[in-house]
């Protein structure tokens, strides 16, 4: 069958590789459910929460010695001594710890099996050399 | 004639013992320096001794005296060996080091912890020997570990001084993975060839690569090559005396001394050899391209300590160890001598390091410069002073050798750039206008500045010739070449005088040159410092802490572990909760049931 004709500009426009898309054309970020909404307007809230405490510091004409930043703490204390109760298992999170974690066990389980068959392999043609040791 | 020469080896070394273990045995005697200076020139003369009969009978010896019976089948015992070189090393470390102690009493005579200073530098010395004669890579180690420590608390002796101690880290921790090195070999070792003595380790057929990479590893820790280099200048904020000791003359040669004790399983190895040839031949560039620069006196000997042990692995390289200890004997010699007369001059300019601030030191400081300019001569190779023979020879080996183009340029450029700054060092301190700062009370008349600088002078100017004319070389050496690669030394060291020479007529005035790509990288020490200290630990650090800690440990070991079954736990109570409402009917009911399906089993 004959190649049909070729797309018209409105169907040829679709999203740039490795960009994503913006706000107004992303349905994720403009038609999102209600539950996302409020999810999203509370963080906002606290965001703003914490600028105003900062700029209060930041814009008094008696500033303290020490100006802390609460977004900085919170951060730090989220990052160092606050990990369990703030880690959910992610499909990265999952990944990441399954090949840190359970990846060198199972490495090195395979890597002791295939030498240790090296050996046998050798010792049954009657080729291996034993190293002059007592280890 | 083994006997003596066992016997007046171990009467050396328990000689230098003796400051360090009398105090234990009585509280009157407490060493002081006049009387560690003499010990060690008491140990120096007995040296000579087992020096002369070696030389004398060429028997060596390997004494082994108790053994460590910690498992059966496999031996650690004490043993020492008596070989050409530990019998040419003890005297002429113990001539470095007796000069050293005396210069130490005028240049320390400040210090209120003179008496720990020189303990100090005592134990260095010691196991500085202990590994020198050890025949066993268990005393080797002892030896080596000790070295490193003595440098640690030595170059740290001033610890208010911030800088102090991070160069006194930086030592251990880039001396520590050179250990790593070490550590895999002794293990190969143990567990391939069930023995750790050096001379049942060589084998006729080719060794193995790995055990000779982790000797190399040792080697370039320990000797500063490139990569594990940073901590050499830094070592100068340790004080002269110790520079002069520990980072030019002997403990810096440790690593290349192990490569020369092992050199028969390196011989067969041609991976090895090359890799030596090319490391020493890129560290002996680097560390003369960042001396091209430097201000500061100490610093500069400093990168030429760097240069000439990148020098010594290039000689290694090329399968000449009884060459690569010549160069360690006879450098020894005019390193500490350039280390004592920048003492001598820094002492007297009242603190003044920068060679921008000093001139005309000639007239001022005459002993001083004089023994400067011999030493520096001889770092140059000038012909029959104590470099030359060493260094004229690895550069006409280097030169008849076959091997790669790019290791033997490298190093005839280090040779030109080694004439460039050692003449540089001797225009700025020695000639031209003073200009250093008004009333410096300057006086050398004190014999004990002089003595030692003069001594080590005559061993600069002599030990040389004597060395070479009293050891059998046992390589033929290259005989014929043409007349060009003969003096090929000589006229590439003239063309880096010249250079020299001509760049400080073009400056009159010692302002800031315009800044280039070239003199960045020289002053900055070829980036090294900021781009690897930072790099590699951050990431290191921030990646573990990331994955190791957070994500496995206090993430998902808890939700596998304890968190994660307390959640399950309690998702099973509260749905089981639902059923307590307390109401009597409820467990009525559950009688009720298991009555019923009692009677319903029971028929």
């Amino acid at each position: 069958m004959a190649p049909g004709p070729p797309p018209t500009a409105a169907e040829a426009y679709r999203p740039n590789a490795y960009v994503s898309l913006p706000a107004e054309l992303n349905p994720e970020a403009f038609d999102a459910s209600p539950e996302k909404r409020r999810a999203e307007a509370e963080r906002l809230a606290i965001r703003a929460r914490l600028k105003l405490q900062y700029q209060l510091q930041l814009n008094n004409p008696n500033p303290p010695a020490v100006i802390e930043d609460p977004a900085l703490l919170r951060w730090a204390y989220a990052r160092t001594q606050n990990v369990y109760p703030t880690f959910r298992p992610t499909p990265k999170t999952s990944f990441l710890g399954a090949l840190y974690a359970i990846g060198p066990i199972l490495f090195w389980i395979a890597a002791f099996k295939l030498d240790r068959d090296r050996k046998e392999k050798l010792i049954q043609k009657g080729e291996y050399k034993r190293p002059f040791s007592v280890f | 004639m083994e006997t003596m020469l066992n016997t007046l080896t171990l009467i050396t070394l328990i000689t230098l013992t003796i400051p360090l273990l009398l105090p234990l045995l009585s509280k009157k005697f407490k060493p002081n320096p006049l009387t560690i200076m003499y010990t060690t020139k008491m140990a120096f003369t007995t040296s000579l001794l087992p020096m002369m009969l070696f030389m004398y009978s060429n028997a060596e010896c390997i004494t082994s005296y108790w053994e460590w019976k910690i498992m059966t089948n496999f031996k650690i015992p004490l043993s020492l060996k008596m070989d050409q070189y530990s019998m040419m090393f003890f005297p002429i470390a113990l001539f470095v080091t007796w000069s050293i102690l005396q210069f130490a009493m005028w240049y320390m005579s400040s210090e209120p912890y003179i008496d720990k200073f020189f303990s100090y530098l005592l134990m260095f010395l010691i196991t500085m020997l202990l590994l020198t004669i050890a025949n066993n890579m268990f005393l080797l180690f002892i030896g080596w570990e000790g070295v490193g420590i003595m440098s640690f608390l030595l170059i740290g002796w001033w610890q208010g001084r911030a800088e102090a101690n991070t160069a006194a880290l930086q030592a251990v921790l880039y001396n520590r993975i050179g250990d790593i090195g070490l550590i895999m070999s002794m293990m190969w070792m143990a567990s391939n060839t069930n023995t750790w003595e050096i001379h049942q380790n060589f084998h006729q057929e080719c060794t193995p690569t790995l055990p000779l990479l982790g000797l190399i590893l040792a080697a370039t820790g320990k000797s500063a090559q490139f990569g594990l280099h940073p901590w050499l200048p830094a070592a100068m904020e340790g004080p002269t005396p110790v520079s002069a000791l520990l980072h030019s003359s002997t403990m810096v040669v440790a690593g290349i001394f192990l490569l020369i004790r092992t050199h028969p399983m390196l011989t067969n190895n041609q991976t090895a050899l090359t890799l030596c040839l090319c490391l020493g031949a890129l560290s002996t560039l680097f560390a003369a391209t960042c001396a091209l620069t430097q201000n500061d006196i100490k610093k500069i000997i400093a990168f030429s300590t760097s240069s000439q042990l990148g020098l010594m692995m290039v000689t290694i390289g090329l399968n000449q160890p009884q060459l690569a200890f010549l160069h360690i004997s006879t450098h020894a010699f005019f390193k500490a001598m350039l280390f004592l007369c920048s003492g001598s001059i820094i002492h007297n300019l009242n603190g003044e390091q920068d060679i921008r601030k000093m001139g005309s030191l000639q007239k001022l400081l005459p002993v001083t410069t004089t023994c400067l300019t011999i030493g520096n001569l001889a770092l140059m190779g000038t012909p029959f002073l104590a470099g030359f023979y060493s260094k004229d020879l690895i550069i006409e080996n280097l030169n008849t050798s076959h091997l790669n183009t790019w290791a033997l340029l490298l190093t005839l450029l280090a040779t030109t750039f080694t004439a460039t700054y050692t003449t540089r060092i001797t225009l700025m301190v020695q000639t031209g206008h003073t200009r250093t700062a008004v009333i410096t009370p300057m006086n050398e008349n004190n014999q004990t500045i002089t003595d030692p600088i003069t001594r080590l002078a005559m061993g600069s100017i002599l030990a040389g010739l004597l060395i070479t004319s009293y050891i059998i070389p046992t390589k033929t050496p290259p005989m014929t070449m043409p007349t060009t690669t003969k003096t090929a030394a000589l006229i590439i060291t003239a063309l880096g005088i010249t250079l020299a020479l001509e760049l400080a007529s073009m400056t009159q005035t010692l302002t800031q040159p315009k800044q280039n790509t070239y003199l960045n990288f020289s002053s900055s020490l070829g980036y090294y410092n900021p781009l690897t200290h930072r790099l590699t630990t951050t990431k290191l650090l921030n990646n573990g802490q990331k994955i190791a800690t957070n994500l496995i440990d206090l993430s998902w070991y808890k939700k596998m572990g304890p968190e994660g079954l307390a959640t399950m736990q309690l998702m099973m109570t509260k749905a089981h909760t639902k059923a307590h409402t307390g109401l009597i009917k409820a467990y009525l009911e559950s009688f009720a049931l298991s009555v019923l399906i009692i009677l319903l089993y029971l028929d």
